[in-house]
């Protein structure tokens, strides 16, 4: 190939430099979203990793009623077990500055050495010593939301009324990297959770349980024969009631790190690949058009000899520079914000031990994508200049013209069957002149549309679910757990707190459900039939109360879905060593999950628990009452912690707040991605039209009716691009959406009118916007030399 | 001053419709300036067909886009019925363009997206309110160029001839005093062409119209009742004829 046509390359870029530019900036955009998100969650993952392999982190614990502690060097002379812990794990109310009350879980360790499973990670302080008795270690999330440090004092509640214990350091800890309290709380604030991590022996001594263990964690050699191993343990602590074991990527908070990951790697590829998809709309576009501009230079090469090959080699040599500066300039950002991603994300999650390692294989993939992406674009453009006869190519481009009527029933409906205005016309049929271009800028435009929906249906998703579940599922105010079964008289000293006008019990304990090979953790929530502070919403519709009843289970939709299990299927469920078969009367259709409803009596009666109850929903008689009632709660024997819904609802916001950073974001990259493409196109549209548009003004149209006609044309594109933007974007966010399901938390779909509004307003703003420099081209525009311009 | 190997005086000795005094223009170039007019001097009457001649870069275009009002002098003064156009503003220049002056291209310049009947009326629509003088006017003036039948052909649909019939018929649609008509039947054949200039010579002998004709075919210059030959910017000659010859007995 001759250098001299490679020349041209350069001044091609150089003559459409912001055009170009435009398309380097797309390409860069999906690039460095698609390293920064690749390889901060890879980071991510691997500091993940890397905490639980440093602290010996469990394959699987199991809960039990209790234990002697000499279990724990049985399980230990079985096979396959390389490492064990017994310890206690208790829920029970401690102080917070500010004399708050929270729910505090107590974990035993051993203050002469380090657990050998699960251990902590030490951020501010010291580990315990055999000397402390009353010292205790909080987690870093609980003590920097107190704005605690080493020294301060924390009461703790025990059976012998609140003990003073002296914070020796603060700590990390792998079962705790999401403050998880349960799965059905995955996402506690600080505010009213906190874990502790106190001397085991001060611990048993505490609450009267000496030598006894409730929970086991292993790590086993094998993790191909863990659950052979499980079986073994489970032998070993069969006597001593059984609860509920849990493998490690069902532990609360690792399950939720897990989602939380892979909802990022969804990220990290839906986006980008987006943003790649308008990048080669608007590189198909451009280079049509260079094509389409250049007909005669083509032509000439044609005619001195040049080849196809020469011909193709030059347009896909244009592309390769736009994909090599945008995969350059995209690499560079998005490594550099990879590791303040990484850090922050780090940050936020208390994640102790962090690995920023060099990742070749996204940049590799990065300039690789980018090429092909590129490169396909233009393909097409250029073999279509390859193809171009020297003859035909040298003559003056034809005008591009509509057949008659083209565009007639559509101006018929903007002027509502009158003959349209002037400018309606030339506005409207510049916009039908090139259908393909319009096709490719429409679905260019669309997708930026579609992109924007995901971002703010996620908010209204989120919005949707904490209504639903604060405003319509949970309908009690104030919530309290005790650490045993309590009776009939405990039920009516809470209704006859002051501010209770309804008190419910229920009983709480863990299960396994299991249908046909699948398996899940779950908590049974045993109620009475005709209780009214839990409100479903069943799938067919259906009576709640008559189900359970029946003696029949009610799954969340998160538990149905996991267990691949519908109205009329039928489960078991194990807990303290019994097996029950129950039908599923209904499945609600709710945000949390990892429930189980079930009947007192069925829970009594086929599970064989105790009558009574473990815990309390409560409705007060207004808002202000929330508090003295929590504070009459804690009053109570064995109140292990009182929950006010207002305040979960707050955590829940707060907590979601942070993801709404990256919604944001999202919702940036779109404007600027809509602008993009649209100031593309509205360059090209004008700098082909150059001669069209001065004789317009030449005649003597006033610059306003020129700018008018862009605006109206720009209008359109984008008017056109609404409704399918907005119906692919609500289908793509409800797919996403049912991706982010999980067993304990389903976000329920929602797109509000508002956000349809608001969306199309933004783009439509986008688009007018970035329509403004080619209005001001045309402004400027020297009439006596455009008025000449053939092409 | 300028080179004119001619006394002879305009047709009319009213005031001229446009006065020309010490025009020169000059492009600047990187670091060399180029001199595209110097000290010219002229007068146009109503009525009028002029036919500017002379070699690539003599400055016809040149003088075409000063009189239309599409570039500025760089000294001297271009005065329209007394006006000096050359210091009007953007948006003035624009109101004189749309006002008194026509417009006719080499190649056609018609919206490709307007029917031939749309071109007309988007030129009557810029001087015309009322919706029945637009249609009135458009379909008068396709008339008046032979294509009544085609109006509503797209250009695309239209031959060469035809095309450039429907821009003079815009050109006329806002009953400009002044018409410029830049190598009109430079990208005609010889037939159309002479049918091209058969109208606009009807144009100026029955209409009053005053045309300047810009081109590089001496062999038109017959039709014009004033010839004007420019070199190396400067008016080479000005030369009056009184006796102009049909279109139609024009070869090429």
């Amino acid at each position: 190939m001759n250098k001299k046509i490679h020349l041209l390359v350069l001044r091609d870029i150089l003559a459409r430099r912001y055009q170009f530019g435009a398309l380097m900036v797309i390409i860069g955009l999906g690039i460095a979203v698609y390293v920064c998100l690749t390889v901060a969650f890879e980071n991510i993952g691997r500091s993940y990793d890397r905490t639980y392999r440093e602290t010996n982190f469990a394959d699987f614990t199991v809960e039990i009623d209790s234990a002697p502690a000499s279990t724990v060097e049985e399980i230990r002379g079985l096979p396959n077990v390389e490492a064990v812990v017994g310890r206690q794990v208790i829920d029970t109310g401690l102080v917070a500055p500010g004399d708050r009350l929270v729910q505090a879980r107590l974990v035993g360790v051993p203050a002469d050495r380090r657990p050998e499973v699960n251990d902590i990670v030490i951020e501010v302080g010291r580990y315990l010593q055999p000397s402390d008795t009353d010292a205790l270690l909080p987690v870093l999330a609980f003590a920097d939301f107190y704005g605690l440090k080493p020294g301060d004092t924390l009461q703790v509640q025990s059976p012998s009324g609140l003990k003073d214990f002296e914070i020796a350091g603060i700590v990390s800890s792998p079962e705790y990297l999401i403050l998880a309290e349960s799965k059905q709380d995955f996402l506690a604030s600080p505010r009213r959770f906190g874990v502790f991590f106190l001397p085991e022996t001060r611990l048993e001594q505490l609450f009267g349980r000496e030598g006894e263990i409730n929970e086991v964690g292993v790590v086993v050699s094998n993790e191909a024969a863990r659950e052979e191993t499980l079986s073994a343990v489970e032998g070993v602590l069969a006597p001593y009631g059984v609860k509920v074991a849990t493998f490690s990527e069902d532990q609360p908070s690792k399950a939720a790190t897990e989602l939380d990951l892979e909802g990022g790697r969804q990220f990290a590829t839906l986006l980008p690949a987006l943003i790649l998809a308008v990048g080669a709309f608007a590189i198909y576009i451009a280079m049509s058009r260079l094509v389409h501009a250049q007909r005669t230079i083509i032509g000439l090469f044609r005619a001195v000899g040049y080849g196809t090959v020469a011909i193709i080699g030059h347009y896909l040599l244009i592309a390769a520079v736009i994909a090599a500066a945008g995969a350059a300039g995209g690499i560079a950002v998005g490594y550099g914000l990879s590791y303040a991603l990484t850090d922050a994300y780090a940050a936020a999650l208390d994640i102790p031990l962090v690995t920023n390692e060099f990742q070749a294989v996204p940049i590799l993939v990065g300039v690789l994508v980018s090429l092909l992406v590129s490169l396909v674009a233009a393909a097409v453009p250029a073999w279509s200049a390859a193809r171009l006869l020297p003859a035909s190519a040298m003559r003056p481009s034809p005008e591009v013209a509509l057949t008659k009527g083209y565009s007639s029933q559509v101006e018929r409906v903007f002027a509502l069957g009158r003959r349209p205005p002037m400018l309606l016309r030339v506005s409207l049929r510049n916009v039908w002149r090139a259908p393909r271009r319009t096709f490719y800028t429409v679905g260019a435009i669309s997708l930026a549309l579609l992109l924007l929906v995901i971002g703010f249906s996620t908010f209204d998703s989120m919005n949707f679910t904490i209504d639903k579940q604060f405003g319509e599922t949970d309908r009690w105010d104030v919530a309290a757990a005790f650490s045993a079964s309590k009776g009939e008289d405990s039920l009516a000293e809470a209704r006859a707190i002051d501010g209770v006008t309804m008190a419910e019990p229920i009983y709480m304990t863990p299960a396994t459900a299991t249908s046909g090979s699948e398996a899940t953790n779950v908590e049974l929530l045993a109620m009475e039939p005709e209780q009214r502070l839990h409100g479903f919403d069943l799938d067919g519709g259906g009576d709640a109360g008559e189900i359970l009843t029946r003696g029949e289970v009610i799954l969340p939709t998160g538990v149905a879905d996991k267990l691949g299990v519908g109205r009329g299927d039928r489960l078991n469920i194990s807990t303290g060593g019994r097996t029950a078969s129950l039908e599923v009367g209904g499945v609600s259709n709710e945000a949390m999950g990892g429930l189980a409803y079930l009947s007192m009596a069925t829970l009594e009666g086929e599970l064989g628990l105790p009558a009574g109850f473990n815990g309390l929903l409560i409705e007060t008689a207004s808002p202000s009452k929330n508090e003295p009632v929590q504070m009459a709660l804690y009053e109570m024997a064995g109140v292990a912690g009182v929950q006010i819904k207002d305040e979960m609802r707050n955590d829940f916001q707060e907590v979601l707040a942070l993801f709404s950073v990256m919604i944001w974001f999202v919702v940036a990259f779109c404007m600027v991605m809509a602008a993009a493409i649209v100031f593309n196109t509205m360059t090209v549209n004008v700098l082909e039209r150059e001669r069209e548009i001065a004789t317009m003004r030449t005649l003597g149209s006033s610059s306003w009716f020129v700018a008018s006609a862009l605006l109206g044309e720009s209008l359109a594109l984008g008017l056109l691009a609404v409704a399918p933007g907005l119906v692919l974007g609500t289908l793509a966010s409800s797919y996403l959406m049912a991706s982010f399901q999980s067993e304990f938390f389903s976000m329920l779909f929602h797109v509000s009118t508002r956000t349809y509004v608001v969306v199309a307003s933004l783009v439509l703003a986008a688009i007018l916007v970035s329509t403004l420099p080619s209005i001001r081209h045309c402004d400027r525009m020297n009439l006596a030399e455009a008025t000449k311009v053939l092409a | 001053m300028n080179d004119s190997t001619s006394d002879t005086p305009p047709l009319s000795t009213s005031a001229p419709l446009l006065d020309l005094r010490g025009v020169a223009k000059v492009f600047e170039s990187g670091q060399a300036n180029v001199t595209a007019l110097s000290d010219v001097d002229l007068a146009f009457q109503k009525g009028e067909l002029i036919v500017v001649l002379g070699p690539s870069g003599s400055g016809k275009t040149t003088l075409l886009n000063l009189l239309g009002g599409l570039d500025r002098p760089t000294s001297g003064s271009i005065a329209y019925t007394g006006i000096d156009i050359a210091t009007l503003s953007d948006r003035d220049l624009g109101r004189f363009r749309r006002e008194h002056i026509g417009f006719v291209f080499q190649f056609f310049n018609l919206i490709p997206t307007l029917t031939a009947r749309e071109n007309v009326e988007f030129a009557a629509e810029l001087v015309m309110q009322d919706r029945h003088s637009v249609d009135e006017t458009a379909e008068r003036l396709l008339n008046l160029v032979g294509l009544s039948e085609r109006s509503d052909h797209f250009p695309s649909q239209l031959s060469g001839g035809e095309q450039q019939r429907v821009a003079i018929a815009r050109a006329l649609a806002k009953d400009p005093d002044i018409l410029l008509c830049d190598e009109p039947t430079g990208n005609l054949d010889f037939r159309t062409g002479q049918q091209i200039l058969a109208l606009l010579q009807s144009l100026t002998s029955e209409r009053g119209k005053t045309c300047v004709l810009v081109t590089h075919n001496s062999a038109i210059t017959p039709i014009g009742n004033r010839a004007l030959r420019l070199r190396d910017g400067r008016v080479q000659s000005d030369e009056v004829n009184s006796e102009p010859v049909a279109a139609a007995d024009v070869e090429w």
